[in-house]
């Protein structure tokens, strides 16, 4: 029971979400929450998240958006295997599409940006995990799509083309209350560096971001397997990004989503997550197009 | 060769904004007695000029208190060479030509022997200095002798009128909602719902006039829209406004409106036109891709200044309203110190010419092929 629990808190940390930026789209792994915790050799999970960039904000007031919808759709592939009953390493690629819809629709799709993680457990028991990591965000994604043969804006390209530093901080703690409410807590940092746009003219550099995510859940066990309903809270806050060394206007913020979703494993190996997400508070640097809503629909394979 | 600014003046471009916002006078916006003409304030003299660009020889008056400069060409419908001088504390008047007609700053003659006429515009503009000097080569700045980089400009491209490598796709169309049902108010109206919007009295505000009738358009409005499509005595006109250059002017439109296509060029606005979707440049001054290619659009004179200015010259003007039909904070400017930070290009451009400080605002008339670049320290 305890692996199995332990497991589901695995699927539950892994979730990784596209980036947000000022200008909305940009590629997947830049928005992490990442935290892989795996118990047996490996874990695999594929994922679809679907995030609806619609809502126009100034600050923290919302203003009328009749005119531009914009959404991102990703695929993601992530692989971890455990070593040594401590240590840990992650991989997550990615396919993202990008949408940006006005009285035209522009679009664009394909690789986005890797993720290589390392995670070493330093505190384990029944009741309190804790995990410590550290890892790359590697620039391989697209960067160059066009549309009728004119380069596409650097938020719509499926990649980022910088390189990030990540780490992280990840706790589980179970059975808050007797054998009642389980919590995981990951916090993380990206450290970002800046890249070439337009064609080698502009340096551009995505602000440092903090992330804080924390899961409550409870595991019923039934015929059925294993279920997990569990709410999520999500603070965000971004510096404002930087172009040619100067602060980016309208880019940067501080968000608090709430979600929920639920984790059905039904067997030890396979299981079946969803989850969705609403902004509930946010304050943004000048006007930007942001976040209305997301969804995740995940895949969890469980390997000796 | 590209270029990104990284050189700041900082002296210089706070002096020069305390300059545009009118500092020097802006306790005092009364006028002097004709018995006293030294107590008008400084800086809202009105300043004449004449010059040449292209050959051709042009007057320009302007005022830096006022944030005004326009420009025409002298010689008059009847081809002579008229000369020109201010004319002070007599709004809207501000020159009179040698044969006793008194022009405003669309350069209508409201008064004299030939009341009606009007004089021929050069369609100069007022924008950033640095979107001068990568639009055009070879540009002069008056008063000085130094003149632009040249052959900068690579060639256009296949069925583009402008190289293809250097327009980029930014957004779609239409993301930045052009209005194309304006409504106009004025501080005549009950209500008073001027008094209770975001304009303020040093607010730029651009103008276009068609007969008699004037309409005005504030910067705040146009930095989040650039586009109004709008219609003056049965006239359709777009009035196009450029945030990232800092560049408006006005054109014909016919039974067609524009919108923003999301693209620019050397970081200027790229207009289309809806009925065709042919795509126009502001800066280049005609269609540049679509079916409308190589057509230049008939311009309407627009004239540039303060909100406070406007309504020492005009009483009672029509303004475009804040009521837009979007909601918008409109108090708020969305591009940060974009205005004023020399080194904020946020787009690619061609050429950077550093003889004067890059967000400078300065009037600049292009004729025969020909550009020169007029300071509002000049008036």
């Amino acid at each position: 029971m305890k692996t199995t629990l332990l497991l589901i808190f695995c699927t539950l940390a892994v979730h990784i979400q596209a980036q947000t930026c000022s200008c909305a789209g940009t590629p997947l792994t830049n928005n992490l929450g990442v935290g892989a915790v795996a118990t047996t050799n490996w874990h695999v999970q594929l994922s679809y998240d679907h995030h609806q960039i619609t809502d126009l904000v100034s600050g923290n007031e919302t203003l009328e958006n009749g005119f531009t919808k914009r959404q991102t759709t990703s695929t993601l592939l992530q692989v971890s295997r455990r070593f040594k009953e401590r240590w840990q390493a992650t991989l997550i690629a990615s396919w993202v599409g990008q949408e940006v819809e006005a009285s035209n629709t522009l679009s664009s799709s394909g690789i986005g940006d890797m993720i290589i993680l390392g995670q070493y457990q330093f505190l384990q028991s029944d009741k309190t995990n804790l995990f410590l990591g550290g890892g790359l965000k590697i620039p391989i994604g697209a960067t160059q799509n066009e549309e009728n043969g004119l380069l596409l804006a650097p938020d719509l390209q499926p990649g980022t083309g910088s390189w990030d530093a990540l780490g992280n901080l990840i706790w589980l703690q179970n059975r808050i209350f007797k054998d009642f409410l389980d919590i995981q807590t990951v916090l993380t940092y990206r450290k970002t560096t800046a890249t070439e746009r337009f064609n080698n003219t502009q340096s551009y550099r995505f602000g440092d971001e903090f992330l804080w995510q924390s899961v409550f859940s409870q595991t019923f066990s039934g015929k059925v397997g294993l279920v997990t309903p569990f709410i999520l809270t999500r603070f965000r806050h971004t510096r404002p990004d930087e172009r040619n060394e100067q602060t980016a206007f309208n880019t940067g913020g501080t968000w608090l989503n709430l979600g929920t979703g639920l984790s059905w494993q039904f067997t030890p190996t396979v299981g079946l997550q969803a989850t969705g997400m609403l902004p509930v508070y946010r304050h943004l640097e000048g006007t930007q197009l942001t976040s209305s809503y997301r969804l995740n629909f995940a895949l969890n394979i469980n390997l000796k | 060769m590209k270029y990104f600014p990284f050189h700041i003046n900082l002296l210089t471009v706070l002096s020069l904004v305390l300059l545009f916002s009118g500092c020097a006078s802006d306790d005092d916006l009364g006028f002097s007695t004709p018995d006293d003409p030294d107590a008008i304030p400084r800086g809202r003299n009105v300043q004449v000029v004449e010059d040449e660009v292209g050959g051709v020889p042009i007057v320009l008056a302007g005022s830096v208190g006022r944030s005004f400069i326009v420009s025409f060409r002298r010689e008059a419908e009847d081809g002579s060479l008229r000369s020109f001088s201010a004319v002070q504390q007599a709004l809207p008047i501000v020159m009179e030509d040698d044969r006793g007609n008194r022009y405003d700053v669309f350069g209508t003659a409201l008064e004299g022997p030939e009341q009606g006429t009007r004089l021929t515009p050069t369609y100069g503009m007022v924008g950033f200095w640095f979107a001068v000097g990568t639009f055009y080569e070879g540009v002069e700045i008056y008063g000085e002798s130094s003149v632009g980089a040249t052959d900068f400009i690579p060639e256009a491209t296949g069925s583009w009128r402008i190289p293809f490598e250097e327009v980029y796709l930014i957004t779609a169309r239409d993301a930045i909602p052009a209005i194309d049902e304006p409504q106009f108010v004025s501080e005549a109206q009950t209500g008073n719902t001027i008094a209770n919007s975001p304009l303020q009295d040093s607010d730029l505000v651009l103008g276009v006039r068609v007969g008699e009738e004037i309409h005005l358009y504030p910067h705040r409005i146009l930095d989040w829209h650039e586009i109004v499509n709008d219609e003056l005595r049965q006239t359709p006109f777009s009035v196009i406004y450029c945030p990232l250059t800092g560049t408006g002017n006005a054109w014909l439109r016919g039974q067609t409106t524009f919108g923003v296509s999301g693209l620019l060029y050397n970081t200027n606005i790229i207009p289309f036109d809806r009925a065709t979707e042919t795509l126009w440049s502001q800066l280049v001054g005609q269609a540049v891709f679509g079916d409308r290619v190589d057509e230049i659009p008939e311009q309407l004179t627009v004239a540039e200044m303060t909100w406070g200015a406007w309504k020492d010259f005009y009483t009672a003007p029509e303004i475009l309203s804040f009521e837009t039909g979007f909601r918008r904070d409109y108090s708020e400017y969305p591009y940060g110190d974009y205005r004023t930070n020399d080194e904020a290009i946020n787009f690619p451009i061609l050429n950077l010419d550093e003889r004067l400080p890059a967000k400078e605002r300065v009037h600049f008339v292009t004729l025969n092929g020909k550009t020169k670049a007029y300071r509002f320290t000049a008036f």
